[in-house]
């Protein structure tokens, strides 16, 4: 097996890692960025992600240069990596002296650069577009298939960690909400069980008692209630 | 189209069918139906287990199947807890001669249901547990594979439904639970009386109510019942 096979293998089990573990998303970006580099015909590559409202953010690149930061576009908002973080399509510039029609704002800081390609990958699961991989090289031409095969594999990876994680904070809140929403209509019948034996009412006068309290006082009636079971509140 | 009646070849238009329904399915609209059509059982039963949403029943196709349902959440053990908590099916096809050592007094409970086949497959979004839909067979009788996928493809629709009910209902919680055929709201309002009799704490009230049902034969339902009815009281 080459060294770059290694390396490449050893990018996909680093990625594979964090469908399994926690893992924080810009490290995993880092990652991915600097496995592109070392591993492809590429001089340095960039991520954008698509945030909430649909703003983009270079999340991780290889370098802090100006030039390259700018290129990924989130300045001028458009641009090659722009494009495939939110279309979901390859977009690829064999030579980045010719955008100047498609995107004039974007050839202009091209020119400054030094880079001379560009090969955007989306990062993308079915219908969910997360952002963009976007891979520059120092010469012309389009980027060799195995190349783009294997970079569009670890952009994959990477994004099904990513929505995989999302899914997962998502299902921590909704867990909790509903366990809060359920913990709140227990406690009210609880209550009205409570009140009615104490006071010797049936549950309907009980659960009035309750709601007189809470519009009068200016809390939820859940809370009422808790503290009346508590023992906290006599009514 | 057919609507429970197997026909040679018409087995997929079942399940299309089922399928179809399920996917549609409104607020209030019968979840249970679907199962029994697509499979070709004698009824079902679905319910909520444990946290978030609670143990409750939402809906069940006859009397037997609602008592399936209400054995399993009173005793806090049985096939639906299993298959839940493992995510997996737990399927008996013969619930009377069952080898299985997990949930005793289920299964000497269901003894008096007279039921052949109990199939209980979980329900669950993700790492969020919803409940069980339990199918019951009156007859001893093995699922197929095939079968076994179908109610696993409705499962995962009707966790699905279930789920976005409860996250639609979240902000409302100010009159308390809903009442319905199956609702357990009355033992919440029981627990409530006796820790005000015994000035106990409330899960310690429902612990005595369940304690009572069990020991007297009879459902938690019915102890409840009775407390509210100022029948029972546990002080004196």
């Amino acid at each position: 097996m080459s060294t770059r096979e290694e390396h490449l293998l050893r990018t996909v089990a680093k990625l594979a890692d964090s469908l399994v573990d926690d893992f924080d998303i810009v490290d995993l970006l880092q990652l991915l960025v600097d496995g592109c580099t070392d591993i492809f015909d590429a001089t340095a590559a960039g991520i954008l992600l698509v945030g909430p409202g649909r703003q983009l953010e270079v999340i991780a690149s290889t370098s802090e240069r100006s030039e390259l930061i700018g290129l990924l576009q989130v300045r001028v908002g458009e641009g090659p990596c722009v494009e495939a973080a939110l279309t979901g399509e390859i977009v690829s510039v064999p030579d980045l002296r010719y955008t100047t029609d498609k995107w004039p704002r974007f050839a202009v800081d091209a020119h400054r650069s030094g880079y001379a390609s560009l090969y955007a990958i989306p990062m993308r699961l079915r219908d969910s577009v997360i952002g963009s991989l976007n891979l520059f090289r120092d010469r012309t031409g389009e980027l060799n298939r195995a190349d783009a095969t294997a970079a569009k594999t670890l952009a994959d990876i990477a994004t099904i960690s990513i929505l995989q994680q999302r899914l997962a904070e998502e299902s921590v809140v909704a867990q909790r909400q509903l366990q809060r929403a359920l913990d709140s209509r227990v406690v009210i019948e609880q209550a009205k069980g409570y009140i009615a034996f104490s006071h010797d009412i049936d549950m309907d006068a009980a659960f009035r008692l309750l709601r007189t309290h809470a519009r009068s006082s200016q809390l939820p009636i859940s809370a009422v209630s808790a503290d009346v079971i508590a023992g906290r509140l006599t009514l | 189209m057919s609507m429970g009646m197997s026909l040679p070849g018409d087995d997929r238009a079942a399940f299309a069918d089922a399928l179809a329904r399920l996917s549609a399915a409104r607020h209030g609209d019968d979840l249970c139906g679907p199962f029994i059509g697509a499979v070709q059982v004698t009824g079902a039963a679905i319910s909520t287990l444990g946290r978030p949403l609670g143990s409750e029943t939402i809906c069940a196709s006859d009397r037997t199947a609602a008592r399936i349902d209400e054995i399993q959440i009173d005793l806090g053990e049985g096939p639906c807890w299993d298959a839940l908590s493992r995510r997996r099916p737990v399927l008996e096809s013969d619930v009377a001669r069952t080898t299985s050592t997990n949930w005793p007094n289920a299964r000497e409970a269901f003894r008096s249901l007279d039921v052949g086949a109990i199939y209980s497959f979980p329900l669950y979004v993700g790492e969020l547990s919803v409940g069980a839909v339990d199918l019951y067979s009156d007859r001893p009788r093995d699922l197929t594979a095939r079968a076994v996928a179908d109610v696993t493809t409705l499962a995962e629709i009707a966790s699905r439904r279930i789920l976005q009910r409860a996250l639609d209902d979240v902000e409302h919680t100010e009159d308390g639970l809903p009442d319905g055929p199956h609702s357990r709201r009355e033992m919440h309002q029981a627990s409530g009386m006796v820790a005000a009799q015994l000035g106990i704490e409330v899960e310690d009230a429902l612990l005595a109510l369940r304690g009572r049902a069990y020991s007297t034969n009879r459902t938690v339902a019915q102890v409840a019942e009775d407390v509210v009815a100022r029948r029972l009281r546990f002080d004196v």
